[in-house]
């Protein structure tokens, strides 16, 4: 494991040009634009960082050397896991001091425990973002896989469209409201204790990670090189 | 160290079937054309590709069973993979580190610098030859018992092939028990190297022999059409037409310097055996 994550990180940093230049924008963002954006912002670039390492490691036939190292193909599926999720971290960490430091510097009035609320929420969207993007990098390679997720992102707007044509309709048709449904669930949830929300939350965050894992690694395992 | 019984892998337009044995302390040299299962055979081992059929042991191992401890007692370099090229050779040294528990850092940092890879260069920005030798020595990092080397030297001028073979009998110096399997398709780098020679063609074993053998007891003739046909053929193992008349390979060419003393006959190398067996009719 030592290794895979020696080379991830020695690959990442080799981009330093590309690591300043993200930051020098994020830097700008901060002081003129709303700083949660700052947040999301700059943690996605980390989330598609340490996604590159899938593709650099892919590149010019490098798997077949990869696997000649001492690495199993469920050590390397999970070390990916790790990897992306400590730099993605890393990235959220240092933008989420960066937003409080301008905050205070710029001497705003906020609530700290809301906007660090809204902060883990983007630490756990892009989680699951990286979720969903190593399974599809394994199985269809770095160059296909970004075609299968815009795919996938349009075939979930399109279910987000219907879905609410399709709620609309059985409120005229049946008399059902469905997005009072909606709202009334996301008021039961928001209403429960805080202590039942970060157990669910970090329940269907473990379930998402270990289902995504279990299926990168079966993808890996049929994998030839 | 390595076994192979009836090794199957079909692709579409090509199948492989072979069995093969490289003992320990043993150097085997497989060599073929181009496209003669040469890099299949070496995927199968490292459990790269999965075999359709036969068995595979390494260490008396089925390379789908490898754990991490295995595969460090096993170097390797391939000819069409390698680190990724944005990396330098001091990331590859803190990356060898973090893999191998054997690996010597020192030595390997010496030895680059030996062989001209300076710690502050990116691999891409290595001639062919220098990115040969990177791959060379990191399967000489860390004092495995196995090496598994496909096609090393290929694209490599007569002085890096040279340099190249060099560091693997070094390698091979320090301990007698070390194994290696070796492909290539420049023949004469196998001949001052490799102990017994398996020849492959379309995925097939065309010849095993000790490259001692080969080297003493084969041998070209080269004749006329006339003397041809009064030859006595039972001895002659591949034949070619030429304009002059023939080559052929002959596997006694003792019979035939006591029997036929007025005709040529030529001491054998591996490239003339692959030409003629590969190549003759």
């Amino acid at each position: 494991m030592t290794g895979l994550l020696t080379k991830d990180f020695r690959l990442l940093t080799q981009r330093k040009s590309t690591a300043v230049m993200f930051a020098g924008i994020a830097l700008m963002l901060t002081f003129t634009m709303n700083a949660s954006f700052v947040i999301s912002y700059f943690s996605l670039v980390g989330c598609l960082m340490a996604m590159s390492t899938l593709s650099l490691d892919q590149f010019d036939n490098g798997m077949a050397f990869m696997f000649t190292l001492p690495v199993t193909k469920k050590l390397y599926t999970i070390e990916k896991y790790i990897f992306s999720f400590l730099w993605l971290l890393g990235f959220w960490f240092t933008a989420c001091v960066l937003q409080f430091g301008v905050m205070i510097v710029q001497k705003t009035e906020f609530n700290f425990f809301s906007v660090a609320l809204d902060d883990v929420m983007t630490l756990f969207f892009l989680s699951f973002v990286i979720f969903i993007m190593i399974p599809i990098n394994l199985k269809f390679g770095a160059d296909k896989g970004r075609i299968v997720m815009l795919i996938i992102f349009a075939i979930a707007i399109i279910f987000v469209f219907l879905g609410e044509k399709i709620l609309t309709f059985a409120t005229g048709a049946f008399g059902i409201d469905g997005m009072k449904f909606i709202v009334d669930t996301g008021n039961f949830i928001a209403g429960q204790p805080a202590y039942i929300l970060a157990l669910g939350t970090s329940g269907i965050f473990i379930a998402f990670a270990l289902i995504s894992l279990a299926i990168s690694i079966h993808v890996m395992e049929k994998k030839e090189y | 160290m390595i076994k192979l019984e009836n090794l199957q892998k079909n692709y579409k337009n090509f199948g492989l079937n072979l069995s093969l044995e490289v003992p320990s302390g043993a150097v085997i040299g497989l060599v073929g054309k181009n496209g003669a299962g040469k890099s299949t055979t070496i995927k199968a081992i490292l459990g790269l590709i999965k075999p359709d059929g036969g068995t595979i042991s390494v260490f008396g191992k089925d390379p789908k069973d490898f754990t991490c401890a295995d595969k460090e007692n096993i170097g390797v370099a391939l000819s069409d993979s390698g680190f990724s090229l944005v990396l330098k050779t001091k990331d590859v040294v803190e990356i060898l580190a973090g893999f191998y528990h054997d690996f010597d850092k020192e030595t390997f940092i010496a030895k680059c610098e030996e062989n001209g890879l300076a710690m502050d260069k990116t691999i891409k920005d290595y001639s062919t030859g220098m990115k040969a030798k990177l791959r060379v020595l990191t399967a000489l990092s860390h004092k495995a018992k196995l090496l598994v080397l496909d096609e090393p030297t290929a694209g490599l001028d007569v002085l890096a092939r040279g340099e190249i073979l060099d560091l693997i009998r070094k390698y091979l110096e320090e301990d007698s028990e070390r194994s290696i399997l070796i492909s290539s398709h420049i023949s004469s780098d196998l001949e001052g190297l490799c102990d017994e020679i398996y020849m492959i063609d379309d995925g097939k074993l065309v010849l095993h022999e000790d490259t001692d053998v080969i080297m003493g007891k084969y041998g070209i003739i080269k004749v006329g059409t006339e003397e041809y046909e009064k030859l006595d053929k039972q001895y002659l193992i591949a034949t070619k037409k030429e304009a002059f008349g023939y080559t052929c390979l002959t596997n006694e060419k003792q019979y035939y310097l006591d029997n036929y003393p007025n005709i040529v006959i030529e001491n054998n190398d591996i490239d003339n055996m692959i030409i003629l067996m590969l190549g003759g009719k």
